[in-house]
Parts: C-alpha cells; structure tokens; sequence
C-alpha cells in the first residue's frame, strides 16, 4: 500500500517573534514493511539553519532556526510510504506470551536489539510503573500460557470497551494512573496506559507515533486536513518480533498504520518543540492528510 | 577562661595529641609515633614565629571574610548565611604516600571516562554482562540526547572525587563526581589564605604548590579549542548567584581569567554559540559549564524547566564548540556504578581497580539485595539513582517497626536503592577555640586532563566533622574545612599563572566586550549606591534632630523628610505607629526600631541587601579593594539592630557607618573603573537616580506649610548636601528663592536638579547609538526635554524671580520627574539590556485526535 501523506503545523502568533528554534520528529523512519519512497520537510519563513541527526532509537530529527523573525511559521511535512501488508498468524497458534517476557537479568552477550527491547519494559518519563490494580487489569487477559495474539486481542477489546474516547478528559500532563481511573483520554493516552500494562508484565513495549488512513462516511468524499497524527503502541511478541496494535482503534495494525518515530513514551518523539524571542500568546493549529494511492 | 591557668600553646598541646581509639591517625602511627611529615611541621612551626596560631587564626578568618568565601552565595534567605570556616592546622602528606591516592584518583578518572563513553557508545560493558542494564536505562541521568554528541567536543576535563580512610588506613571512594565537580575554589582559596597566616611554615615544609593545577586546567582549555586565530574565547557558565556555591564560580572565573556568564548571556546564531554584549554578538569556543545537565538546552533535555540554551547540544554536535565537562559525564556519579566499577576497570582498562569504592551492594542484584536485607544495621541505605549526596537511610538507629516499612520499601522496589557500609574516617588534629582536637576527616580530590591524560591535584579540600558518624557529601557540609598538604622531596619550584610574555599585543583603548547583563547590573549597582546615600542622608537628618532637640520642642522641619522616606517605602508607617502627620511625641520612640526593622526593597537594611546582591552580580568588575569593603560592611549587617539597645543614638551611630562605606564604596566604583561602557552604566544609574531622590524631598518640600521657615530650609540644605555652598554664598541669610535656586537651577551646583540633567546628556553622547536610529536616541529625548523645562523655570537674563512663579513651575518640573526616569530606565533596559531578548518555549503539537 503507498500513502502520500501532507502534514502541516501552523503557528501564529501576535506579535512579531524575532528569533525562534525548533526541534521536529515529523518524517517517517524507514524500518521492516515500511519504506519512505520520498520525504520532504520545508518551512516557512525559510529557515536560517537546519540540520537533521538519528536520534538514540533511530528515528531522524530536524532542527531549524529562524534568525529573521517572523509572525506566522509553518512547518510542511511530506512524505510518500510503501508499506507492506502485514500478515499475523492465527492468534491461538501464536507462542505463549510468557516466551516473549523479559525478566530480571538478561544474562550476557547482548545484541544492541536485546539492550533495546530490555529497555522497553522499564519504566519511562510518562510511563510510571504500573500499580496492583491495572496489573490486576491485564492479568485477566494473560491467563498462564496464552498465546500472546489471543491475550492481546482480548486485552484491546476490552480496553476498547472500558475506555472512552474524550479529548476534555485530559491533557498533555496526565498522569497514566489518572488516565487510567477516570477511563477516558485520546490516543497518546492510551498508548501510555497500554505500555504501562504491559511493560508491568515485563512485556517489551514502545511507544509509536504515526498517522492512520482514515475513511470518510459512506457515500462522502474524504475531507482536506481532516486527518491527524495518532500514536499507538508496538509490543514484542518474541519470534513474532514487534507487533503494532491500536488501542484507539482496537486492532493490530496492518498496511494502514505509518510510523514516523518510535520510543519509550511521547517525551522521546514530540512532534514539535521550540522556543522564540517573542510574545507568549500564539495560536498552534495542525492539519494531517493521508492519501491512499492504490 | 575561667580557670585562671592561661591556655597552653598549640605545640604543647599538639605533643599530647592522641586520635581517638578505633580511627585511623593521621598524626600518629599506631605505635604512637609521629609520622615524619608533622615532624616537618612542628619543627617549623617551632622556628617561626607563626607557633602561637590564635593570631593567625584571626587573621586567617578575616581574609576568608573579606574574600565573602561563603557557601550560599547572596544569601537570599534570611539566617542562610554560612562563611567558610577553615582550620589553621592542615592535613600533611608524605610524598610516596600521596603517590598512590594521586595515581588511583588519576585512574579512577580514566575509568570514569571510559564508562560513560561505553554506555554512551556501543554499550559493550552492557552487552558483556559487567553492568546489569537496568542500572544505567533506569537511571533519569541517562538522557539518550547526550549519546549523539561528539566526544571530541564534549570531554571529561574535571573530574572530582570524594575519599576517605577506613580504620585500616585504606583510602576508599564514597563518591565520584564528574559533571561539574565543586570544591576546587575552596581549596585554592584555602591555601591562598593559609599562605599569608602561615607563609614561613608552608615555606619551611617544602610543600607542593596547587598553582600547576590550575596553569594545567587553563592549558588544557586551550588545547581543548584548537587553535584560533585571535585566541580561543573560552567563558565560566554559571547557574548564578541563587546557586549555593557562586562563590566558587567567581572565584575559578578570576582565578583563570575567563569571563563568568549566565545561560541568558548565551545565544545561538548561524550555528554558532555567542555570547551578548552590548557590542553586539561574540562567539564562544569553550564553555566550561558549572551548571547541572538538566540546565544544558530546553530543546533536548526533556525534565528541564526550560533553563539553558537553547541549541546548544546542535552547536557541539556541529563542532563548533566545546562543552567542558561534557554532557553525558554525572552519569556515573550515582552510588549504583560503585559494585560494579573493579570488574568494569579490568574489563576497559585492563587494570585492577587501585582506589576502591566504599563497600556498596545495588538492591537490584539478588544477592546482593539478600546481604542487604540481613545486614541492615551495619548499612547505610541510599536511593540508587541520586547523586551522591542525597537521602541517606541508617537502619540502625530505626525502631523495628520502621525497619520493617523500610524492608517493605526495598522489597517494592529493590532497584531503587543501594546499601553502603559506613565508614569510621580517619582523624587529624584540628586547631578548635584554643584547643587541638582530633577531628574526623574527608577529601576531596581532583584531576584534570589535558592531551596526555588525567593529572590529578597535589592538595585538595579537607571537610572536617569531630564526632564520628555520618558526614554529608556535599561540599558544604561538614564542621570546617582544612588545606592539604603534600610534602615534596624536592625544592619546590615557583609557578605562576599569569601567561608568559608573548608578542606584544596591539594597543586597545577600549575594554573587551560589556556583557548586556553586566550593563542592567552596573546601571542598578549606580542607581542603589546613590539612592543608599541619599535615603540614609535622610534618615540621618531626622535622628539628628530627635536626639538634639530637647522632648519638648517641636521639630517640624523633618516633616517633609519623614513624608519623602515614607512616600518610597523606605519604613514601615505601622511600625512608626502613626497615621496621617507625624507629631515629635508619636515618633520619639519607635523610629529607631521602625528604621531597623522595616522590611522592603527600599528600606534601611533592604538597600544593603540589594547593593550586596547586585555587588555579587557584577564581581568580576570590581577591585578586590571593593570587594573587601562590601563584605565588612556586609558581615557588621548580620549584627545591624540586634542589640538590645536600640535607641536614637545606636542608630545614628549605624547610619553613619553605612554612609561611611557607602561613600568608599562609591569612591572605589569611581577609582577602580575605567573609562567605559562599564563606568558609563554606572554614572548614567548614579545621576538618573540622585534626580529622583531631589525630586522626592523638593517636592515634599514644597507641599509642606512651613516652606519658608529658615530650619526647614536649613534641614533641606543639609539633607542635600548644600548647606556649606549656601552658607559661603549668602551667609547667613536663608529665603526660599536661593534654597531652591542652587538646588534646582544653579548648573553649577553638582547637587543641583538641573546638573544631573546635563551630565546625563553628556553620558548618553558616550553610549553606543541605539541600531537602527539616525535621530536623537528617544532616553536623551526624555532627558533633554527636562533640562529645558527645568532652566526655563529661572528666565535667562531675569534673576530677579518672584518665589511664587518659580514656586509653581518647579512644582510642574517635579511632577514630571519620577514618570520620566521611569520612562528613562524603560528605554535603556528595552535598548542595551535585554539586547536580544528572553526565550520562552511554545507549545509542542497538538494532540492526536483520531478515532
């Protein structure tokens, strides 16, 4: 499946700002199934300095700084993916989910990918270990020697029922447990609340950010802008390797799910930071179009 | 002493010392003889002079006071205040025995080095099972931002750490510190003032002087940089004076003759780190940073609270400047490294671990966490991930229930903590109120490294507690401080750390670059001292008149005084117990205590403060001479009212004290500056500010009733410094018109209204034109404007005035006056002292919304 993809953020701001400076996670990372045919990053005004650099987990960074000023600054990024379809065993043949925990000591003779998956059940920035009650939670799903696809089917479904999408419900500080309690939030939340479940099953899980294809109402053309960046969460499976699933969505992900980046919780990949010489109130707003080119 | 016996000499006393049983004696062996380098000391103490150390002590803690060598900086908070306390009697080492401590430390440092940049790296120790993963992914000092920085451009250039010796007498490490490790001022400026109190001792000993160190570190800068055309330009970052150790800042940024900046002096531009000046934007090749990695760049650091700068990781990773320490390095300064650190020595290094840490288990490892829980009461339990230093658990002096909680905590989370065996420091005599004590001492010790490797000190800061027990990590805890002494086999040769005589340089009329912070400072620094004068002036002027006159006579002449000082908020009205007029009855009693005690930016004692605060900020300017009378005057203000007696006459005395320094303070400024942008800002705050205070009393003279009473006037002359010129010009003949003629219209009156006016003008032709204005600069503008108003108050060729038209356009003038050096500070601050700006963070991106 190839997917054009246009991402604009927007910034307006009252005042002149005489200098600003960014840091952008916005391109998508070339990683197994997926492949950047084209990416593109441009911003206006042009900016004085850019660079690009990996960061720690691989995904590419872009810094810009603007010495010239400006009222309004956008930031354009396109990009062409070809993703690969992903096919999944059947769920019940899937090894048992035990096989794909990483307890206590992981022994010596690492490889970068084990150190890298060790790290992904610990605790993160957002992601605080989790407590008795959300273990009691996933614990349900992971009955002893469950295939580790069924546990996870049956633990989406049942997060998708419990939880409520409600972009009132929280903020960007949330804290996880909060998310959890009140059972509402949107799907950095979410993602967040699902790694701590199973990162408290020493399961290896990542935090991934990325854009869905999206389909309009029956019958409608899909709207200009209307799509958005969306965040889920990628699991270690053992010999399956990494297995993306959808906790807003309630599925695995399969050829509609683009990954830009990918790391412990929100705080390694923010889409955009930064910081200006200027007035405080501004206005940020953010349009996301994901095309599907058959 | 209230035996009578006069107390004994330090040498006898010294004959009898004796450690106490079951610590290791730095002064004596075990078979109680005295080891060979206090043999060299007491003969010299013997043959000198310098044997009776009570002179010496006082003179000792006069230099450190003088110095301000304190821990919390400008004192912010009340009763913060701590001076540096140090012990004449120093620690002495023989030279082989110092040979080991400096070859482990020195070791240690490579080890340290090697570590971070491996777990920074390919993370071999990781993949090879010597550091259990956890240890170093749980850890918060591990940001993953600092591992795509060039290790060339981010070194380990200081490495500190924290020694002590066990009963055995075997040093061990009990803390690393390699982010930006404190101390080093201490132990410079230790030595610098023990070598005046005890110059023919230290001389006599032979002992190794710690000036290599530092001509080590300024060289090693300079090869970090590379070269550079006009020399490297290498700056001191600091966390400012809110920091509690800015006192060393200050002193490493004199020592090694580096400018000492702030995060807000440092911008960058075209990939370039510069720093601001009023000239415009310089560029930096090195910063040696004194300032935590959570205050290194708001745009990579994710638990910053948007302190740094801004890019600055960008700037390293493009090469264009160096970072010393290094970002990454504070990683391995937490107590969770410490059982692992021999099997990581042999597995980078190759080498057994020389200097061992003190005894630790990391409650994460099984084992170790099992020895942990069944030896609690010999062990000291830690959080894993803190730097040294930080909360620290003794199980033993724990009831057993609390014992069992904190089992249960561990049990929680075992990674969380590590355990430390105490240990039982060793001792050395200490010179304490007349006595020689045996005292508990730690070390610290650094190193540096340059092109060939890490060298570490020949000295270092000895903290000193006399009971035994725990003792802090930080470098300000403990009871005071000693100087380290190492004996050198050789004669000992002089260094110096000014530069060796190269070519000639090009002849400069002007100083290198003002930096905008320094300019606001200096601005405030002029403004304070003359509003310090003319405040205390006043307060002078009113205790003179209650204490002179008779209680029954009325002293209506300090009306408009009191109504000035209260009108800038200079006491507290409720604390004159009065309202509205004041009466001579109401405020007999209470004005002494209202002045000492009136809280506030522009009070008596909150003048001081703020004159000591903005002195802190601007250090590196100002003559050592300076330096020294602020620090009297600032440690007689510790003591300021807090006599039981605090009548008319104690606070007259003090009033006159403080315009006693705040004249040589004044005088210094004057002296000690030369021509400049610096000077400038100074003269433009001192004028600007000495207009307002006229304006203030003028006008408060000028609503009272009894403007033409001669002692009014008198009381005014005086209040402004006048009296004497009036006196010489009309005798004794005082009317309103002349009063207010000299002091407002006479140009040739330095205390006239109208001469600060035409000396502002004249400074504002000096400072550098505003960019982007051809015309008249809109301050001089403001200035101008008031000149005019206030000479046409006097018509040229018509001295003969009627009081009552000059009355009413002065008023007018004086109405003008505060609003316009508002405006006037406004304008300077906008143009010259923000220069570039405050960054501030914007909102990261929305939040997904898909469903």
């Amino acid at each position: 499946m190839k997917y054009r993809i246009s991402h604009h953020t927007r910034y307006a701001f009252d005042e002149h700002v005489s200098f600003g400076m960014n840091r952008a996670c916005l391109l998508p990372r070339e990683m197994p199934g997926q492949t950047c045919l084209a990416t593109r990053l441009t911003t206006r005004p042009e900016a004085s300095t850019s660079g690009q650099l990996q960061d720690y987990y691989g995904n590419r960074i872009d810094y810009f700084s603007f010495e010239r000023g400006y009222r309004h600054l956008e930031i354009h990024s396109e990009s062409e993916i070809l993703l690969q379809k992903k096919s999944l065993p059947a769920f019940e043949s899937s090894p048992a989910w035990e096989t794909a925990q990483l307890t206590g000591h992981v022994g010596s003779d690492l490889s970068t990918e084990d150190l890298l998956r060790f790290e992904m059940t610990l605790a993160s920035p957002r992601v605080e270990s989790a407590c008795s009650v959300m273990h009691d939670y996933i614990q349900q799903s992971f009955s002893p020697a469950r295939p580790i696809l069924e546990a996870l089917h049956d633990l989406l479904s049942r997060f998708d029922n419990d939880f409520e999408f409600d972009p009132t419900a929280t903020n960007v500080h949330t804290p996880v447990s909060d998310v959890f309690s009140q059972k509402k939030g949107v799907c950095q939340d979410f993602a967040h609340t699902l790694l701590a479940l199973l990162r408290c099953l020493h399961l290896p899980a990542r935090y991934v950010s990325g854009y869905i294809r999206s389909y309009p109402p029956p019958g409608q053309e899909r709207l200009r802008g209307a799509d958005a960046s969306h965040a889920w969460v990628s699991v270690h499976c053992g010999d399956l390797g990494w297995i993306d699933i959808d906790p807003t969505n309630n599925c695995f992900a399969s050829d509609e799910h683009i990954t830009i980046a990918w790391g412990r919780d929100y705080t390694d990949i923010i889409p955009v930071q930064g910081v200006i010489i200027g007035p405080s109130a501004h206005t940020l707003s953010v349009s996301v179009d994901v095309d599907p080119e058959e | 002493m209230k035996t009578g016996t006069p107390p004994r000499s330090p040498l006898d006393q010294l004959a009898d010392y004796r450690g106490p049983a079951g610590s290791f004696d730095e002064f004596r062996t075990a078979d109680g003889s005295i080891r060979p380098g206090w043999t060299r000391f007491l003969n010299a103490l013997e043959q000198t002079r310098e044997h009776d150390l009570r002179d010496n002590a006082q003179l000792a803690s006069r230099l450190l006071r003088e110095n301000g060598t304190n821990i919390t900086g400008s004192e912010q908070e009340d009763g913060d205040y701590r001076p540096w306390e140090l012990d004449l009697l120093p620690v002495l080492f023989e030279a082989d025995e110092w040979g080991a401590v400096q070859a482990g430390v020195e070791q240690r440092a490579r080890l340290v080095e090697a570590l971070t940049r491996d777990l920074y790296g390919s993370q071999t120790l990781l993949k090879n099972g010597i550091i259990p993963p956890d240890v170093v992914f749980r850890s918060p000092h591990f940001e993953r931002a600092f591992a795509t920085v060039p290790e060339k451009f981010a070194p380990l250039m200081l490495y500190g750490c924290e020694l002590a010796r066990d009963s055995n007498g075997a040093w061990q490490v009990l803390a690393d510190r390699s982010s930006s490790p404190g101390g080093l001022a201490y132990a410079v400026q230790n030595r610098v003032v023990i070598s005046n109190a005890l110059s023919r001792v230290l001389h006599r000993c032979r002992i190794k002087r710690l000036a290599p160190f530092s001509v080590q570190l300024q060289e090693a800068l300079k090869q970090a940089v590379g070269r550079r055309k006009n020399g490297p330009s290498i700056v001191i970052l600091s966390e400012g004076p809110s920091n509690q150790f800015y006192f060393e800042d200050i002193f490493l940024a004199r020592y090694l003759g580096y400018p000492l900046i702030e995060a807000g002096d440092l911008t960058v531009r075209r990939n370039r780190l510069c720093l601001k000046t009023l000239e415009g934007l310089i560029k930096v090749d090195l910063v040696l940073r004194r300032t935590a990695d959570a205050r290194l760049d708001p745009l990579e650091v994710s638990s910053t609270n948007q302190q740094g700068i801004a890019g600055l990781l960008q700037v390293i990773r493009n090469c264009r400047t160096v970072l010393a320490n290094g970002p990454a390095f504070g990683l391995a300064d937490t107590p969770v490294f410490m059982p692992f650190l021999p099997a990581a020595c042999q597995y980078l290094l190759g080498e057994e671990l020389q200097l061992h840490s003190i005894d630790s288990w990391w409650c994460g490892a099984e084992e170790q966490r099992k020895f942990v829980c069944s030896h609690l009461d010999e062990l000291v339990i830690k959080p894993a991930f803190v730097h040294s230093g930080g909360e620290e658990i003794y199980p033993a002096q724990m009831s057993s229930a609390e014992k069992e909680s904190l089992l249960a905590r561990i049990e929680a989370d075992p990674a969380a903590f590590v355990a430390q065996r105490h240990v039982t420091r060793s001792t050395s005599p200490c010179w304490v109120n007349n006595q020689v004590r045996p005292g508990h001492i730690a070390l610290r010790s650094f190193c540096v490294r340059n092109e060939q490797g890490f060298h570490a000190m020949d000295g270092g800061l000895v903290r000193v507690q006399t009971a035994d027990g725990p003792m802090q990590l930080s470098v300000d805890a403990g009871e005071f401080s000693k100087d380290v002494w190492v004996c050198s086999d050789t004669p000992v040769e002089p260094v110096s750390l000014l530069p060796k005589m190269q070519q000639t340089p090009s002849l400069r009329r002007t100083n290198l670059e003002l930096l905008s912070r320094s300019a606001d400072n200096l601005f405030w620094l002029g403004r304070y001292l003359e509003r310090q004068d003319a405040i205390c002036r006043q307060i002078r002027k009113v205790t003179e008149r209650l204490l002179y006159e008779s209680a029954d006579q009325p002293v209506p002449d300090v009306q408009p005084l009191l109504m000035s000082l209260a009108d800038q908020q200079v006491f507290d009205k409720e604390l004159l117990g009065v309202e509205g007029e004041f009466s001579r009855g109401d405020i007999e009693k209470t004005w002494p205590e209202c002045i000492f005690d009136s809280q506030g930016v522009d009070s008596y004692r909150g003048l001081h403060q703020k004159i000591y605060e903005l002195a802190w900020q601007v250090r590196d300017r100002m003559s050592a001479d300076f330096w020294r009378a602020i620090n009297i005057e600032h440690h007689r203000e510790l003591f300021v009212g807090s006599t039981p007696e605090r009548g008319l006459g104690e606070l007259l005395d003090d009033v006159n004290q403080r315009i006693g320094t705040c004249c040589s303070l004044t005088g210094q400024v004057m002296d000690g500056l030369v021509h400049g942008p610096a000077r400038l800002f100074l003269l433009v705050g001192r004028y600007l500010e000495r207009a307002r205070q006229l304006g203030f009393l003028l006008k408060h003279y000028l609503a009272h009733d009894n403007e033409a009473e001669v002692l009014s006037l008198v009381t005014l002359l005086e209040s402004c410094n006048s009296l004497m010129t009036y006196r010489s010009r009309y005798r004794g003949n005082f009317a309103p018109l002349p009063v207010f003629d000299l002091l407002v219209t006479d140009a040739a009156n330095p205390r006239a209204l109208v001469f600060q006016f035409v000396q502002l003008e004249e400074l504002f032709q000096q400072l550098p034109q505003p960019p982007r204005t051809a015309q008249t600069a809109p301050y001089m503008h403001i200035i101008r404007q008031l000149r005019h108003r206030t000479e046409s108050i006097l018509p040229r060729a018509d001295h003969a005035v009627a009081w009552p038209s000059y009355r009413g356009r002065t008023a007018k003038v004086l109405a003008e006056l505060e609003p316009a050096v508002k405006e006037t500070t406004d304008l300077l601050t906008k143009i010259f002292f923000a220069h570039v700006g405050v960054t501030r963070p914007i909102d990261s991106s929305l939040r997904g919304r898909s469903l």
